[in-house]
């Protein structure tokens, strides 16, 4: 009690314009409840919504709010899946028929059968990426996915080095389907996986000669962070993880490659096996705050104090690693709605490009397309930068990726028309930016024939008297933070060149000027934020 | 949410100036002048290439006359008959035939056994040791390209100083001040839009005035990234390259984006590129190969093209990996994380041949790795001093003895 009362006091100081620590996790109090609350909780869990769905959820309250969006999660329903067993009966008969079966071969019908399996698995590899880029776009239930984005770039693998699409849609079907399961069932699971398998050299983990990638990353990237383990620590690990292999798409426990003797971890002494060495890891201090932490960056914003990193694992600890009442806690926590949260994270290439579709309302394009829209703008799904998976946070912007922003918003307004000559000679002025050249850079448009987005301007801004009213209109939907006033006064000016007095929003004319608006709109930095 | 900062920005002046002209570039950059100025002797480049992933520096320089190295390596080592003999106790990897003729004509420097006391074998710690130039990573607050530029440049304006060629700016270039662009393409490096829409952008963005972290950061990266893409532009338009770069390989296409914005005069001092996939922990032999068969290969083209542009005097690249690898190789054709590795200075000014000292295949350190004989600081030292014309010790933070590959 007397702890609450300092915590609303303390919330009442103005310091250096950071919100207090103290209380971060308490819930914010319903009396609170705003439609910005909800934006902010809907942009950060999910990939946005409409203001109609806002206005909904705004209905419900914030615990209301929130267990609606987290209901596909706890309902136990089963996200629409692809259909792996396809995959997988492809996957095995390509293994087999590569094997010898029992043809002989020559050395060019070897080659032409590998060349044939390449191509074969990057087809398939391109279908499955599209079919998870569809499902964020289309889903009712956008926290799972986005939930399995998290897990994709936290236990990550990358087809470049997996090179095999079966196994990376089996891992990423692993995050879609039990991403909200406990972290402690996640972290076996995901160990297992054959795609982590081969990605960190696992298979050829044995005892004879000990590969350390996994036992190592297990740990820097997985658990406990770096600083917690020493070097012996890694090699004794590596020794308890030999002999986990994946056969055919398949864990499997190569008795005869696995190191039974004694292994000294962290300190202990025992003839530990991996499934062992995990339970420690998961026993140790450092491995919540590193989890809790990974989490709360991901979902809030970057900064959190040591104190609140050590309320969050406690938290994550208590509930033994339950990832689902974790996340509760936090969507509903003070600190999630505090000023340090708002707009304080970057958008990434997926969020962009997703969230710019279910926020403008339009039937979306084919997945494939969407995802090398992502890999232009830096994201390449399935295929992370590194063991690390994505960096995150200011480096998702550089020079290039903002411009590329603004072409690939292009695009998504205007469809096939996007770099049309005639088309951007008609929206005042001759058209001095880029160029064929240019435009050949953007193979991914050969993706885009026949697609034509239609916006519902009409029914967004027909009722607006004034340019002003209908840009603010517009950034609203859009945006996550309010836009300055002279970027809207900028914006009028466009959409109404001869004044407010010749503005007719229901004029064709002035409808095209406010396409551009839409455009310029997700250009803005303000746009940019999540 | 927005303050009454004062508009600090010229950047914002030099956009209204150039857009007036309906985005053609009548009116010549205000940096421009000053960059005639001051430019003088300072139109040296430096091209820093990071080998990404713990490059296997003693498959890379091989000692094949070290018994050590063979009873190590097995399977893995390279024998005396492929390498590229260097000397009676070296010589380099079969595939880096192209840079061994550098190596001949003078032009390449060898610096083996660079590392750093305490070894850290992840990736991402050890990188960023090397990009911190500090031993203690991110937590040193800045990368040493970026306090490099902050003493050079200071408040200079001009985006286009310090330039990554690679889809995001590592930390090595991020400075107090200075903070590098990065494109990976020329071609795409732009906003496609009417007149119109561009300028009402431009001036929606430069007339904001905001405080947050987030959004000014935004506001900067755009207004940088429009005054950049346009001079790359307008640097960029008449190249045409005078070698043949090897094609399949996205460090010689990296390497040819720099040569054309080196002879386009574009006064960008600092260049970083990376190449990666050096995390050999299987199927080293193979791996290797291609990749520095990539690297020599997309190198000496792009010394061949500076040479008929006539600007090669001016540039020297610096190459390193994060860490070398393990002594012993692992049971998977490839070789773990190790420490001491070997680096690369290339160029016309270089003063080619072996430099630092190989480390001992006998003493190892407690990890059965390289013991580093050479901090990479002093290699960093070298360059700042003899090449850049800048003070090492503000940039390192300490002395460190100087190598003699630069006069």
């Amino acid at each position: 009690m007397v702890a609450a009362v300092l915590a609303s006091l303390v919330l009442l100081i103005p310091t250096d314009g950071r919100a207090p620590v103290v209380g971060g996790l308490e819930a914010l109090p319903a009396a609170e409840w705003s439609l910005a609350h909800v934006r902010h909780l809907v942009d950060r869990v999910g990939f946005g919504a409409t203001p109609r769905q806002l206005e909904e959820l705004r209905a419900l309250g914030p615990e209301g709010a929130v267990d609606a969006l987290l209901s596909g999660l706890t309902n136990g329903q089963a996200p629409a899946s692809y259909d792996l067993e396809k995959v997988g009966k492809k996957f095995r008969e390509n293994a087999m028929s590569a094997m010898a079966d029992g043809e002989p071969r020559t050395e060019e019908e070897i080659a032409a059968l590998k060349k044939q399996l390449v191509k074969e698995d990057r087809e398939q590899f391109v279908d499955y990426r599209g079919f998870w880029f569809e499902q964020m776009v289309t889903t009712s239930d956008p926290v799972r996915e986005k939930l399995a984005l998290f897990w994709h770039g936290y236990f990550t693998s990358a087809q470049r080095e997996v090179k095999n699409s079966y196994l990376m849609a089996h891992q990423i079907e692993l995050y879609r389907s039990a991403g909200a399961s406990s972290f402690r069932d996640l972290l076996h699971r995901a160990s297992k996986e054959p795609a982590m398998i081969e990605y960190l050299n696992n298979d050829q983990n044995k005892k004879q000669a000990p590969n350390e990638n996994f036992a190592r990353e297990v740990m820097e990237l997985f658990t406990m962070g770096p600083g917690n383990y020493t070097e012996r620590d890694i090699k004794e690990a590596a020794r308890a993880f030999t002999g986990w292999q994946q056969k055919a798409g398949e864990f499997v426990f190569a008795r005869g490659r696995h190191d039974f003797g004694e292994k000294e971890f962290l300190g202990r002494k025992g003839r530990f096996e991996g499934d062992q060495i995990l339970d420690i890891l998961l026993e140790q201090e450092a491995t919540p705050r590193f989890v809790a932490k990974k989490l709360f960056e991901f979902y809030v914003h970057p900064d959190p104090s040591p104190q609140l990193v050590d309320e969050l694992a406690k938290r994550l600890r208590s509930l033994d690693y339950a990832t689902l009442p974790f996340l509760r806690t936090l969507f509903l926590s003070r600190e999630f709605y505090s000023q340090d949260a708002q707009g304080a994270l970057f958008k990434s290439p997926v969020e962009f490009v997703v969230s710019t579709l279910r926020r403008l309302e339009i039937d979306p394009p084919s997945g494939k397309f969407l995802a090398e829209a992502s890999t232009l703008l830096g994201q390449e799904l399935l295929n992370p930068p590194n063991v690390k998976g994505w960096e995150g946070g200011e480096s998702w912007i550089s020079a290039s990726t903002l411009l590329q922003r603004a072409n690939v918003a292009r695009i998504l307004v205007f469809g096939e028309r996007a770099f049309d000559r005639e088309e951007l000679k008609k929206r005042r002025g001759s058209l001095k930016q880029g160029g064929g050249k240019a435009l050949a850079q953007f193979q991914a448009l050969r993706e885009l024939k026949g697609w034509h987005p239609e916006l519902k301007l009409a029914e967004w801004v027909g009722d607006c008297d004034t340019a002003t009213e209908a840009v603010i209109r517009i950034s609203d939907r859009l945006l996550p933070v309010a836009p300055s006033k002279e970027t809207i006064q900028e914006l009028a000016q466009y959409a109404a060149p001869f004044g407010d007095d010749a503005f007719d929003a229901r004029q064709p004319e002035t409808q095209a000027l406010l396409e551009d608006v839409v455009h310029l709109v997700l250009c803005l930095p303000e746009y940019q934020l999540n | 949410m927005t303050s009454s900062h004062p508009r600090p920005s010229s950047r914002r002046d030099f956009l209204r100036s150039t857009l007036a002209v309906g985005g053609s570039f009548a009116v010549a950059p205000l940096w421009r002048n000053a960059l005639a100025a001051s430019q003088g002797q300072d139109d040296r480049v430096l091209v820093v290439l990071e080998m990404a992933g713990g490059n296997d520096g003693l498959n890379t320089v091989v000692p094949y006359a070290d018994d050590a190295y063979f009873t190590a390596r097995g399977n893995l080592a390279i024998g005396a008959a492929d390498v590229l003999r260097i000397d009676d106790e070296i010589g380099l990897h079969p595939a880096m035939t192209r840079l061994k003729q550098r190596y001949d004509a003078g032009q390449l420097a060898i610096v083996e056994g660079v590392g750093y006391p305490n070894p850290n074998r992840s990736h991402f710690l050890s990188m960023d040791i090397w990009e911190s130039a500090s031993l203690e990573g991110r937590r040193g607050g800045t990368g040493w390209i970026g306090r490099l530029a902050d003493g050079l440049f200071g408040e200079n304006d001009d985006p286009n100083r310090v330039i990554a060629v690679d889809k995001k700016v590592p930390f090595s270039c991020e400075g107090d001040k200075c903070r590098a662009v990065a494109f990976a393409n020329v071609g795409t490096y732009r906003m496609i839009g009417s007149d119109a829409m561009v300028s009402t952008l431009d001036s929606a963005v430069s007339s904001q005035h905001v405080s947050e972290r987030a959004r000014s950061f935004l506001r900067d990266a755009y207004l940088k990234a429009r005054e950049s893409s346009n001079a790359v532009r307008e640097a960029t338009g008449k190249y045409k390259p005078q070698a043949e770069y090897p094609s399949n390989n996205s460090l010689a296409n990296d390497l040819k984006t720099t040569a054309s914005l080196i002879t386009g005069g574009l006064g960008t001092r600092i260049f970083a590129l990376s190449i990666g996939g050096f995390d050999t922990h299987n199927n080293q032999a193979t791996r290797q190969r291609r990749l520095l068969g990539d690297l020599s290969g997309a190198l000496d083209a792009f010394l061949t093209d500076l040479e008929a542009h006539g600007v090669a005097d001016r540039v020297t690249v610096l190459a390193f990996s994060e860490f070398g690898r393990r002594v012993k190789a692992n049971a998977s054709g490839g070789t773990d994380h190790g420490a001491a590795s070997s680096m690369f200075v290339l160029g016309k000014q270089v003063k080619g041949g072996r430099y630092g000292k190989r480390p001992s295949l006998q003493q190892l350190d407690g990890n059965g790795d390289l013991a580093f004989t050479t901090d990479f600081r002093s290699a960093y030292a070298t360059v700042i001093e003899k090449w850049v014309g800048s003070d090492p010790k503000s940039v390192l933070g300490a002395e460190f003895p100087r190598l003699g590959f630069l006069a």
